[in-house]
């Protein structure tokens, strides 16, 4: 394990920012911290590079512990934040140049030529200031100073948050093709779940400083929200007739039939019913989005502390 | 960390600071300008004070004013440029990428003063030239006189430590040093004598290390040494400024760590 949270905890002014949270990383595992704003994912990448002292808990990355040996631990991490900034005046080798010196990178044009290349940069952008440079741009250019810094860990705290659409999902398949290639291990931190959805291996359900859920993405939505959905259209002089235990609920408007599956494993018993019970066209499956899962499960969560305190 | 890495970075730093200042063509032309209006306007006023009489000051007073601009205009700059360091890097949102390199948070601090104390050495020679070719001012800067003007340079560093730290939590703190740090301006002797002061403020006169600076560097121009006092005085209190400096630096640090403010601006 390259990183091992344990139990941490963290307050300001009173407010509990994170309840005793515990999660373990593989080496070059994308693991993502999911959860609404306010929920800690900060906080948590905050401890794990050192930028803030935890009230309790255990916290090491790479065997060091994050209070006893800080410096060790900088040196194998880096963060991308959307909130990253360099030197607006400096042109963009400039700030290259300065930030290869202070991490001691050799050849730092040559690599920084290379990566910027393949995330879409030219070579003459390199020469202007970045005053004159687009959130998109900028934010390739955070991601080409980490990879020339080549650290074994690298924390992305919501990392497309202010990017239009189109940039988001170029970055994230810029990020994609990075995480697959340079054997990184990977924190995520977002509250966009089809971002995490697409790039992380596992996912931690943060709510209110506590991780409800620890899983892989199609685990998790499986495990809290069991559902599946068939979805069909009727012929318009048929009836549906559907009685089985693996049917949670059916919706119908006009001839478009929603089948509700509580039992998902069921799914194929359940259509070979509708296929011989009725004439049907445009018949799919569908299975939960992880918005549909973390809503759900973030509803869930919030309900049971409230019937909790209200013991109290 | 070896010394050829420290000096690395450091010097990453000073490049830095000069691009930068390049980029803001009018100020970089403003910036080389200012001492050479500064050393005029003073050595103008010392002038005329001598021609109505002097104030008996060895070398004139127009020498008076030169050498003590020029020694202020050292300080200044170490004090200045060293605590507002990590507050400038915290307004630019660059700082989480400097604090996160594995070397220790005085680097940008002194790197930072090492930057200013380039532009301060460039202004002393224009203001060195100016003196000496507009006003006939002979500054005798012998070797030892030198060292001991960036050892008045060096002693306010430690103070700019401690308030670079303080910065961090409290944004405002900075201008309230500057009040403070400018009335040494009248303390210590920049533009007129100390014994020119009415006696209760020379006892404050006489409790801040600049006076000495100040003393130390006129005496070795126009005398050829540096007063004992002024030897020993200069020092310690630099040493005892960078002791209390790295403790202020690193209690604070901590401090910024716990609440959460290390990054926020």
């Amino acid at each position: 394990m390259i990183i091992k949270v344990q139990d941490l905890r963290k307050e300001f002014n009173g407010t509990t920012a994170l309840d005793g949270i515990s999660f373990r990383v593989k080496t070059g595992e994308v693991f993502g911290l999911l959860g609404p704003n306010g929920a800690g994912k900060t906080t948590t990448v905050k401890i794990m590079s050192t930028m803030l002292l935890p009230d309790e808990g255990i916290v090491e990355i790479g065997g060091y512990d994050v209070l006893r040996r800080p410096q060790k631990v900088r040196a194998m991490v880096d963060i991308i934040t959307a909130r990253d900034k360099f030197y607006r005046r400096l042109t963009a080798y400039q700030n290259m140049s300065f930030f290869s010196r202070l991490y001691g990178v050799e050849n730092w044009k040559d690599k920084m030529e290379d990566y910027g290349e393949r995330l879409g940069l030219e070579k003459k952008d390199y020469e202007k200031r970045l005053a004159d440079y687009s959130t998109g741009m900028r934010q390739k250019l955070n991601l080409v100073r980490n990879l020339i810094r080549d650290t074994p860990i690298l924390f992305l705290d919501e990392p497309t948050l202010g990017l239009d659409p189109v940039s988001s999902r170029k970055f994230r398949s810029l990020l994609k093709d990075i995480m697959d290639r340079e054997e990184k291990t990977v924190i995520f931190t977002s509250h966009n779940m089809f971002e995490v959805e697409e790039l992380c291996e596992r996912i931690a359900i943060l709510n209110k400083g506590r991780i409800t859920s620890v899983g892989e993405p199609r685990e998790l939505k499986k495990r809290i929200f069991p559902k599946r959905l068939v979805e069909f259209t009727l012929a318009k002089e048929d009836v549906l007739n559907l009685r089985d235990n693996a049917i949670d609920h059916i919706e119908k408007k006009g001839n478009k039939v929603r089948v509700y599956l509580e039992d998902g494993d069921r799914i194929h018993e359940v259509i070979e019913k509708i296929v011989n019970n009725v004439r049907v066209s445009d018949l799919s499956v569908k299975e939960p989005t992880l918005e549909e899962a973390f809503i759900r499960h973030t509803e869930e969560d919030e309900r049971d502390q409230e019937e909790a305190t209200s013991w109290m | 960390m070896d010394v050829k890495e420290y000096f690395t970075v450091l010097w990453a730093f000073v490049v830095r600071d000069w691009q930068r200042r390049w980029s803001y063509k009018l100020n970089f032309i403003a910036m080389l300008l200012y001492p050479i209006v500064w050393v005029s306007v003073f050595g103008v006023l010392g002038r005329t004070i001598d021609d109505a009489g002097g104030t008996g000051a060895p070398g004139g007073f127009s020498m008076y004013m030169v050498t003590g601009i020029i020694t202020w205009r050292f300080i200044r700059v170490g004090f200045f440029d060293s605590s507002w360091s990590i507050r400038w890097e915290q307004h630019i949102g660059t700082f989480k990428n400097i604090y996160m390199l594995p070397n220790h948070l005085m680097i940008p601090v002194s790197a930072t003063a090492l930057s200013g104390f380039t532009v301060s050495m460039l202004n002393f020679v224009e203001m060195w030239l100016v003196a000496e070719l507009v006003f006939g001012i002979s500054l005798n800067m012998t070797v030892p006189s030198f060292l001991f003007l960036v050892l008045a340079w060096l002693s306010v560093i430690g103070f700019g430590f401690a308030i670079a730290g303080v910065a961090i939590l409290y944004k405002e703190i900075q201008a309230v040093f500057t009040v403070i740090f400018f009335s040494f301006q009248f303390f210590c002797g920049v533009f007129f004598p100390v014994e020119a002061l009415p006696s209760a403020a020379q006892y404050i006169s006489r409790a801040i290390p600049i006076t000495y600076a100040l003393n130390g560097i006129r005496t070795s121009i126009t005398h050829g040494y540096i007063p004992t006092t002024d030897l020993i005085v200069m020092p310690v209190a630099g040493l005892i400024g960078l002791a209390i400096g790295l403790i202020t630096l690193q209690l604070c640090l901590k401090k910024a760590l716990r609440d959460g403010k290390l990054e926020r601006y």
